[in-house]
């Protein structure tokens, strides 16, 4: 009995053995199979859990940065700032210099832009002036830009150009990609100060130095920065030139306030010329940009503007 | 090309094992099934009992049934009878219904302000009889943060009508509390022209004393006069000031027990507060914890840049 049991059992195995080959011999299902196969072990293989290469606190510091940059985007400065701040004492619980210069330098920024100059200069001072820590030359070169910056707006060209060097000998030091924005600001001072083959010099050299795609706002800003010296010096169609070079990156950036003012040097070289129509149209288009961004100062410069050429205009014809 | 050859030696019953071997996998998965099945209580034995409600919000198919905060069964239907009442029926495991009782009570409440809604069984009175299959007990509704507001603001609404009317009855110029206040400045604006008769007289007194009785008698009366008009208005207030702490006993009244009940109201809310904040903070914690994870799963991690502290790209033409 046991044996016709198992007789049976053995046949029926047998069946399903056969149907198996059966399938297994039919060539499309076999490449199916050995291709499902062969994927699910390269997943296997790439898959699987990532062993963190950062501590907790480095986490926790990279994340508050991450939120502060957020809320400084948003223009919400106050808890940027403070942000910052958190980030910077963990960072100086560790001793993580790199930490510390990043963060000392993103409150700089910070308060610039609330326009606490004051704090800002404090802040960067701390990384400046002789410490016994040794900072990174590319955060030294940060922070000195930073505070030609400062100098800049407080329009004290000298100190800004004085500033710009120091930043360029770090950046040199460090190998940095940030040439380009320094030689911008250098060219920027000394069109600030009337020197315009200078201004065009740096504008040049920042141009040259922006070449890779990751540097288009300064690239943008060289060709700003060229068209401005050119408008002074009187070269007109020149200046138009580049200011459009300019509109066309910072409208692929979208920066509204950048290409207000790249309609607005084009408005210039018109004017320059005697065209007011078409300059007009541009500071109209300019406006529009301004108004729709929310820059009330931008919006009520290019008014005052318009308002003025339309009074020479209707001076004129009167 | 055949791969394969029958009479190949290492194909020798080559159906006989690939026959075990899908037998394997098929009792395999079918294992697993079953044990998938156990962990989710398909067979475990269960018995419907009944609960009838004047409304089905916040109960839903699914909706847990709890015991003395223990997990017994779950909602599995819900249906309207005659009357457009919401028959729940609730699938209990077995093993315990011991517990449930004739008298006892099915609640509905919420664990938590974002935490599911949960049907909770009271344990019924050791003398009751147990319930049996189809059977219905007892539904109660918790009442909500909402419902609990509502008859808070119905307590305090009569309250704040009583303040309101005393504050009103306190102002009326024609009302007794200001005519009274009235009074008594007249009162005291005419103390001084008595003591100017008063000094008059004693100046008088040695012109005769005929005149001066005269004049006496004149003082008198206006005394007299004086007095009779503060009896008065003293009778006055003795009136009204019975009426007045009528007033005030019974909005003092009212508002201990308004307080009362904002103190019972606080005491049954105040010690789930702390629990709903952990619930809420260990489903956050729990939620960053699955993202987490899952950043760190290929391959989402190819997507995602590891975080890290930078500078803020200070552009040269802001």
């Amino acid at each position: 009995m046991n044996k016709t049991v198992r007789k049976c059992g053995s046949a029926e195995v047998q069946k399903i053995g056969r149907t198996a080959a059966f399938i297994w011999n039919k060539s499309f299902l076999k490449r199916l199979l050995l291709c499902c196969s062969i994927a699910l072990l390269l997943l296997s293989g790439c898959g699987g859990y990532k062993e963190p290469t950062l501590s907790d606190t480095q986490l926790m510091t990279a994340e508050l940065n991450g939120k502060a940059e957020s809320a400084f985007k948003k223009g919400n400065y106050w808890r940027a700032l403070n942000l910052y701040n958190e980030a910077l004492k963990i960072n100086r619980s560790i001793e993580n210099i790199d930490g510390v210069a990043i963060n000392i330098i993103n409150m700089a920024a910070t308060y610039r832009k609330l326009g606490d100059k004051d704090n800002a200069h404090k802040q960067i001072d701390e990384i400046l002036n002789a410490s016994p820590i040794a900072y990174n030359p590319l955060h030294l070169s940060e922070a000195a830009f930073l505070k030609a910056m400062l100098y800049f707006d407080e329009k004290n060209y000298d100190r800004a150009l004085e500033w710009t060097d120091k930043s360029l000998s770090f950046c040199q030091r460090s190998q940095c990609s940030n040439m380009g924005k320094i030689y911008n600001l250098k060219g920027r001072a000394y069109l600030e100060k009337g020197d315009v083959d200078s201004a065009i010099s740096y504008g040049n050299k920042g141009l040259e130095s922006n070449k890779e795609d990751e540097h288009k706002t300064e690239k943008a800003n060289s060709l700003r920065l060229i068209a401005n010296a050119k408008l002074m010096k009187g070269e007109y169609e020149n200046a138009r030139k580049f200011y459009e070079d300019a509109l066309s990156i910072d409208k692929t950036l979208g920066l509204s306030r950048k290409i207000s003012q790249d309609l607005m040097g084009i408005g210039n070289t018109y004017l320059r010329q005697g065209n007011k129509n078409s300059a007009l149209d541009y500071f109209k288009r300019a406006l529009s940009v301004s108004e729709a961004s929310g820059d009330k100062t931008g919006t009520s410069e290019i008014k005052a503007l318009i308002k003025e050429c339309l009074d020479t205009k209707a001076g004129n014809t009167l | 090309m055949e791969l394969m050859k029958e009479t190949d030696e290492r194909f020798i019953g080559i159906e006989k094992k690939i026959g075990l071997f899908v037998i394997i996998a098929v009792a395999g998965i079918i294992t697993a099934m079953a044990f998938i099945g156990i962990q989710h209580g398909v067979f475990t034995p269960r018995t419907k009992i009944y609960f009838i409600a004047d409304s089905g919000q916040g109960i839903n198919e699914g909706t847990a049934v709890k015991l003395s905060g223990f997990k017994i069964g779950k909602v599995a239907r819900l249906s309207l009878d005659d009357v457009a009442r919401v028959k729940v029926e609730l699938s209990i495991n077995t093993k315990y219904m011991k517990w449930i009782r004739t008298d006892s009570k099915a609640r509905l409440f919420k664990e938590g302000f974002i935490g599911d809604s949960v049907i909770e069984i009271t344990p019924g009175s050791a003398n009751a009889k147990q319930v049996a299959e189809n059977g219905i007990i007892e539904f109660e509704r918790a009442k909500g943060l909402d419902k609990i507001a509502e008859e808070l603001k119905e307590e305090i609404k009569p309250v704040l009508s009583d303040v309101k009317e005393i504050i009103h009855y306190i102002n009326d110029p024609q009302g007794d509390v200001k005519q009274i206040l009235k009074n008594l400045h007249k009162i005291s604006e005419d103390i001084p022209e008595t003591q100017q008769h008063l000094n008059a007289l004693l100046n008088n007194a040695n012109k005769g004393v005929n005149t001066a009785t005269k004049k006496i008698d004149s003082v008198l009366d206006s005394t007299k006069q004086t007095i009779s008009t503060v009896d008065d208005l003293i009778k006055k207030v003795d009136n009204d000031i019975p009426n007045i702490l009528e007033k005030t006993n019974k909005s003092l009244e009212n508002i201990q027990k308004t307080t009362e009940e904002i103190k019972k109201a606080t005491e049954q809310t105040a010690p789930k507060i702390p629990s709903m904040l952990k619930t809420g903070e260990d489903a956050a914690e729990g939620a960053k914890e699955i993202t987490d994870s899952a950043k760190k799963i290929w391959p989402i991690r190819l997507f995602i840049k590891e975080p890290e502290e930078k500078t803020l790209n200070v552009d040269s033409y802001e």
